[in-house]
């Protein structure tokens, strides 16, 4: 199994320190997102403080940049770690795209299919002198007089996809070369619609198993005091139940009650309110973090990892200041480092 | 006169030697482009961390290939780790690359186009970290960014905006918005007096600003060698890719050069831009307007024109269809003699 941390952090300098950190404890990857700032940056940021280290990004938005820029930026990236590169992309929400970065969405399905077919036409050719031609119904793209003076570090780069609902695992079962998994994903919905949608996906693409990469991004709280933990833990359900697209989730578990009553509270607060997670219940909060003892989590992960590939961990203290929030950080190199 | 140095691509080994040697040598920052790479903000923030003085900045970024949302929380991301020294270079790009390259539907007109994206740029980066809502509404955007806080504070609530240009129009925009121009590397010193400055001029008086609010820099293919045929037939390769586009034709026109750069595109249009003969046609005298190519002191005299000229330039090595070996060998010579 393959351990992933997360790159994100709170200042520059322990940005660099914290990518030293995971490569010394033998971490396979990095991963920063995107929704405050640019993740390819981040990436190129720690690219000249590691060596062996893999630098993903998890996810970034693929409608926000055409697909020339994001195929360049990644053979970029990959050039400049001599390929240790990880390009995962996703969809992201229409409201988001739309109204915030005020570029089209469409069909997502649809769209983000032409999107990596662009991109990788343009990531395998651009070293090439001859014209790239695409011409579907999101992009047309007529590439002429153009070579990159330089050959890519890997002919094929893969892309992984990141997906939340079921049609977006099938597609990347379908298209992509992995998936990155939201952290919203249960083991029951891991289970119950991960695995049967991508074996629909993949069986529709004709790819074997073996030939994708399965990133699950889990949620993760190490301490000895269970009451601590839930409390941290408590935030995370009651963020989730705010995003509509995640209700299938709570569905899923039976908690469309309580999911209501979490909705109530943020429209009554106009926005996030303790109160919120006082209507999170102690299973919703471990059925969404895996959370407790080194040893306990070490067998959730492991249940986890029946179905991956490799594990994105991350705490769920983003709202905490950082020194509250290091002991939890520093647990997971504790338990999941070398 | 500033002096600036294109950072160009590399393995991030390369790429940090490159920017301690400038910096080292007394430069006063490194720039990095957009055609090779997609993004150029990846290599400046790859050196970010191993630099402590010199600027960073975009020569330049595609303006209408990302969302404004997207380049704003990016040019925070580089100030933020940079410390502050990060300069934002926009450019429209041409509108058959923006279009047929990155496939982008709506470059409409390029200069109103620019001064929206700038305007709303300006605002996230002034705005994110606040949690108020962002609303703009144009003839090119309409955005409302609601619910949402960026959780860092800017280093700078508004980052230096440079925009390049070619032309009038755009001198007229940068004068009147930006605080800086970047020049294109087929500004002469010709063009640069008879069209760059009175339209800059122009722009400074609309908005009621000063000749010292605004940086004008000039970006220099300059190549140092001694095997003078081969130095002057990279510089021609320079230049007839840059003839190949109609957009520029008007400058190509005021210096005289009109009918051999139609010919140049009428090749470009039935052979394609690979064609040897597109350099061929390049003559002694375009080379001589466009690039500076010669030993160390024939650089060192020809680059000393710019001095009256403009506040800063831009030392590039020639990128069009050359191999990595070769830029490498003229950027060493470069480095070496633009050093302090």
């Amino acid at each position: 199994m393959k351990y992933a941390l997360r790159l994100d952090d709170k200042s520059m300098p322990h940005m660099i320190e914290r990518a030293k950190r995971a490569e010394a404890a033998g971490f396979e990857a990095l991963f920063a997102g995107e929704l405050a700032g640019t993740p390819y940056v981040n990436c190129a940021a720690v690219a000249g403080h590691t060596t062996t280290i893999k630098l993903g990004t998890g996810v970034a938005y693929a409608f926000v940049r055409s697909p020339m820029t994001t195929a360049l930026t990644a053979l970029d990236l990959d050039r400049l770690t001599d390929g240790r590169f990880i390009l995962g992309l996703s969809t992201s929400l229409p409201r988001l795209i739309e109204n915030w970065h005020n570029m089209p969405y469409g069909k997502p399905i649809p769209h983000i299919k032409e999107y990596l077919q662009v991109t990788r036409l343009i990531m395998e050719n651009a070293h090439k002198m001859r014209p790239i031609q695409f011409n579907g119904e999101y992009y047309k793209t007529n590439i002429v007089g153009y070579m990159r003076p330089w050959r890519p570090v890997r002919e094929k780069m893969p892309i992984l996809l990141g997906a939340v609902g079921p049609g977006m695992i099938k597609t990347a079962g379908e298209v992509a070369d992995g998936l990155i998994a939201h952290p919203v994903y249960t083991l029951k919905y891991i289970k119950e619609v991960m695995q049967p949608k991508l074996a629909e996906g993949m069986a529709k693409g004709g790819k074997e198993r073996k030939d994708f990469f399965v990133w699950l991004y889990v949620d993760v709280l190490i301490g000895n005091d269970k009451k601590t933990l839930l409390e941290i833990a408590r935030g995370t359900p009651a963020f989730y139940a705010t995003v509509r697209s995640y209700e299938p989730f709570f569905a899923l578990h039976g908690f469309q009650q309580q999911a209501q009553q979490i909705q109530q509270i943020f429209r009554e607060n106009k926005g996030f309110s303790p109160k919120m997670n006082a209507a999170v219940t102690d299973e919703m909060a471990e059925t969404f973090v895996a959370m407790g003892t080194a040893d306990e989590v070490r067998r959730k992960i492991a249940e986890y990892g029946q179905y991956a590939d490799g594990i994105i961990l991350q705490t769920p203290t983003q709202a905490m200041k950082r020194a509250d929030a290091l002991p939890y950080e520093n647990a997971l190199f504790d338990v999941f480092g070398k | 006169m500033k002096i600036y140095a294109g950072l160009g691509s590399g393995t991030a080994a390369q790429l940090i030697e490159r920017a301690k040697t400038a910096e080292s040598a007394g430069m006063d920052g490194v720039w990095a482009e957009q055609l090779n790479g997609g993004a150029p903000f990846v290599p400046l923030a790859t050196v970010a961390g191993h630099t402590s003085r010199i600027q960073l900045g975009t020569s330049i970024a595609l303006a209408f290939t990302r969302s404004p949302l997207e380049t704003a929380l990016t040019a925070l991301d580089m100030d933020y780790i940079s410390g502050g020294r990060f300069n934002l270079g926009l450019g429209s790009g041409v509108q058959r690359l923006v279009e047929m390259w990155h496939g982008v539907k709506n470059y409409g007109k390029a200069v109103p186009h620019l001064r929206q994206t700038v305007e709303l740029v300006r605002m996230i980066i002034k705005d994110a970290h606040t949690g108020k809502p962002i609303t703009y509404q144009s003839e090119y955007y309409d955005v409302k960014v609601v619910g949402w806080r960026r959780p860092i504070a800017p280093v700078r609530e508004r980052i230096p905006i440079y925009l390049a240009g070619v032309q009038g129009g755009m001198a007229r925009l940068a004068g009147e918005v930006a605080e800086g121009m970047l020049g294109h590397i087929i500004w002469s010193p010709y063009w640069i007096k008879e069209v760059i400055h009175p339209n800059v001029k122009i722009g400074l008086d609309r908005a009621g600003r000063k000749r010292s609010d605004i940086e004008l820099t000039v970006p220099l293919v300059v190549i140092i060698s001694k095997d003078r045929k081969a130095a002057r037939h990279d510089a021609a390769r320079e230049v007839g890719f840059f003839s190949t586009v109609r957009t520029y034709q008007p400058l190509f026109e005021a210096h005289g050069f009109g009918k051999l750069t139609t010919e140049i595109q009428q090749i470009f249009k039935t052979e394609g831009g690979h064609s040897p003969k597109i350099a061929q046609l390049v003559t002694d005298e375009m080379i001589d307007a466009f690039t500076v190519v010669g030993t160390v002191d024939e650089v060192r005299k020809k680059i000393a024109v710019f001095k009256d000229l403009v506040d800063g330039i831009m030392v590039e090595v020639p990128g069009f269809h050359m191999d990595s070996e070769k830029t490498n060998e003229y950027r060493t010579a470069l480095f070496e003699t633009f050093g302090r």
